[in-house]
Parts: structure tokens; sequence; C-alpha cells
């Protein structure tokens, strides 16, 4: 199998010095390509995994997790890379759930893979209901923009296949690129399938994620990624 | 000297400004033509204080001065709507040299 064609996660990470070697070592330690994308980090996550046989690609300082992914599949587009996770760093994303993704895609002909949570009863016990009903919420707004068939929105367990690759570019530095990547699936019509997954919760990743509050600034910035793409 | 007087020449300078974007940045011509016309507006009420409760009067406002604050209100909010745009369209600018850079400094031990 030629080097582009394996499989290649893509890591955001921001000041995710606790977890982030661990993670990275997971899948290091199974063969898989990572591509690190370091968003400005400042609490010594980048020392941390300098010696790991990795891609490592460095933000001056702090964009946002949208920009990020939008260097690492930067990255992918100009290295003609065929296949691309996204995996979050803050180690809530199980391998065996982006494995079984990468099997899906390559036995379909899906450009995209998406996870979600609400089609496995088993990931949604560790999460909060509030988290609940903003993720409800996000998913209802979604489905009503564009008309598509999707259970789960922000979930950062995507796989994308080469067309997905080149045409997704996302113009929202942070958290709006979740929403922004419907409109991307409209527009070229990407095919697109959802896959279960189950995201580990633990205090640590639920520190970090996102509230009620976070929703009207991501609503913002959606709204003005929208009006700049005209 | 009254206030009228400085208000006065303060918006004749405004509505000059709006007319010089309107001339430099003909690519954006809705800019120009909203300062100017801010600035010449309110020429107009400082010159005829009257005129803004008939104005006010036939848009079913109670008084001038309510409507000024509204037209105030509006133009700030407009504003700070322009002035985000720009903001937002900067910002991506520095996230494209941004991600050039992290591209061109990347490191490969894979």
């Amino acid at each position: 199998m030629l080097k582009n064609e394996k499989l290649h996660f893509i890591v955001p990470f921001y000041n995710e010095s606790e977890v982030l070697k661990k993670t990275i070592q997971r899948l290091v330690s199974n063969d898989f390509v990572v591509i690190a994308v370091d968003d400005g980090s400042v609490d010594g996550s980048v020392e941390s995994i300098l010696e790991l046989p990795i891609v490592t690609l460095r933000h001056a300082f702090n964009l946002g997790q949208g920009a990020a992914l939008n260097t690492g599949l930067e990255y992918c587009r100009r290295n003609n890379i065929q296949y691309a996770v996204t995996f979050d760093g803050d180690g809530q994303h199980r391998l065996e759930d982006a494995l079984a993704m990468f099997e899906e895609l390559k036995s379909s002909s899906v450009d995209i893979v998406l996870g979600s949570r609400f089609l496995k009863n088993e990931s949604m016990r560790s999460l909060p209901a509030g988290r609940k009903l903003l993720l409800r919420l996000a998913t209802l707004f979604t489905r009503v923009q564009f008309g598509l068939k999707i259970s789960d929105t922000h979930n950062g367990l995507r796989l994308l296949g080469r067309r997905a690759i080149e045409r997704i570019d996302f113009q929202s530095n942070r958290m709006a690129h979740a929403s922004e990547i419907y409109w991307f699936i409209k527009k070229y019509n990407l095919k697109y399938k959802e896959h279960p997954v189950i995201i580990d919760y633990h205090e640590y990743s639920l520190k970090k994620g996102q509230s009620f509050l976070s929703a009207p600034g991501i609503l913002i910035e959606y709204f003005f990624t929208r009006i700049l793409r005209k | 000297m009254s206030f009228q007087l400085i208000a006065s020449v303060f918006s004749v300078i405004g509505f000059l400004w709006g007319i010089r974007l309107i001339f430099k940045f003909r690519n954006k011509l809705s800019y120009g033509f909203l300062v100017s016309a801010t600035f010449l507006i309110g020429f107009l009420f400082l010159q005829k204080p009257d005129f803004t409760s008939v104005l006010a009067h036939s848009l079913g406002i109670d008084r001038g001065a309510d409507l000024l604050s509204y037209i105030h209100l509006l133009v700030f909010v407009f504003s700070v709507f322009l002035f985000y745009l720009k903001l937002e369209k900067q910002k991506r600018q520095i996230s494209i040299l941004t991600r050039e850079l992290a591209i061109k400094n990347s490191e490969n031990k894979s």
C-alpha cells in the first residue's frame, strides 16, 4: 500500500498536554500516520510529542479548532492523501470506531463517513442532559437548514475520502466548522453515511467541551461565515 | 461658538469624508453613501431642528428627539456589523498566512 493511501489521523490540539501524548502514541503504535496540528498551545503539549514519529504542524498562535482542522486538511490536499480522519486530541474518540468507519468508507461508495453518538445507546449514558439537549438543538438546526438526514452534528470524528478532502475547505476558524461541513456536503453533493460511535466522556473532556454559553458565539460565527462566502 | 455651529462644521467634514470614500472605493459605494447620507441628514436636522418633530410625527413617533435616538441606534448597530465583517475578513487573511507558515515549517518524522 502506498503511503498516501494509508489512513491519516488529523489531530488538532490546543493545550492538551495532560492527554495528548497518550492519544497520539496509541495511533502511532498501530502504525497510522498522524498529522498533529498544534493550535498555538502554551502548556508544553508540543514538547510532549516531539519524539514521536508523526507530522507536526504548528500555528504561530491560537486560531480555533476549525482553522486547525483545515490546516491538517490542506496538508492532505497538497500531499495527495487519500483518506483522513479527524480525531480529537483529548482522547475521547475511539480508535476502533475510526477503523470501522474506514472499512465502511472503503466498502461503500460514499465520500465521507460521519460519526454519530445518537445511533448507539451506549454512547449516550455518560453524556450530561444539558449537553444532550444542546446537541439535539444543533442537529435540528442543521437538518432544517440543509435538509440532510443526520442525527449528530458537532461530532468531531469524521472520515474523509479524497473527494471530501479536496472540497471541504473550512472558513470558520472556531466551532462553527461543525455546521459548515454540511454546507460543503450539500453544495458538492458529497455522498455521506453516518456510523455509530462511542465518545468517552471523562471529566477532562467535559471541562473543555462546549456548553450552552458557546451556542450564541457559534451561531454568530456561522452567520458571518455564510455572509463572507457570498 | 454654539453647539449647533460646532456640530454643523463636524457634519460638513463628515459629509465630505463620505464623498471622498465614494470616489476612493468605487467597489464599495455603499460605505461612502452611508457615511455621507448620515452626516447630511445630521446637518439638515441641525439647521432645522423642528423638522425632526415633523418627520417623527409622520412616522408615528411622538418626539423628534426619540426619532434621533432610534436613528442613532440603527446607525450604531449597522456600523458594528460592518466593523465585525471587516474584522472577520482580516482574521481569515491571518488564518491563511498562519496556515501557510505551519505547512512550510512542518516537521515530518513519520
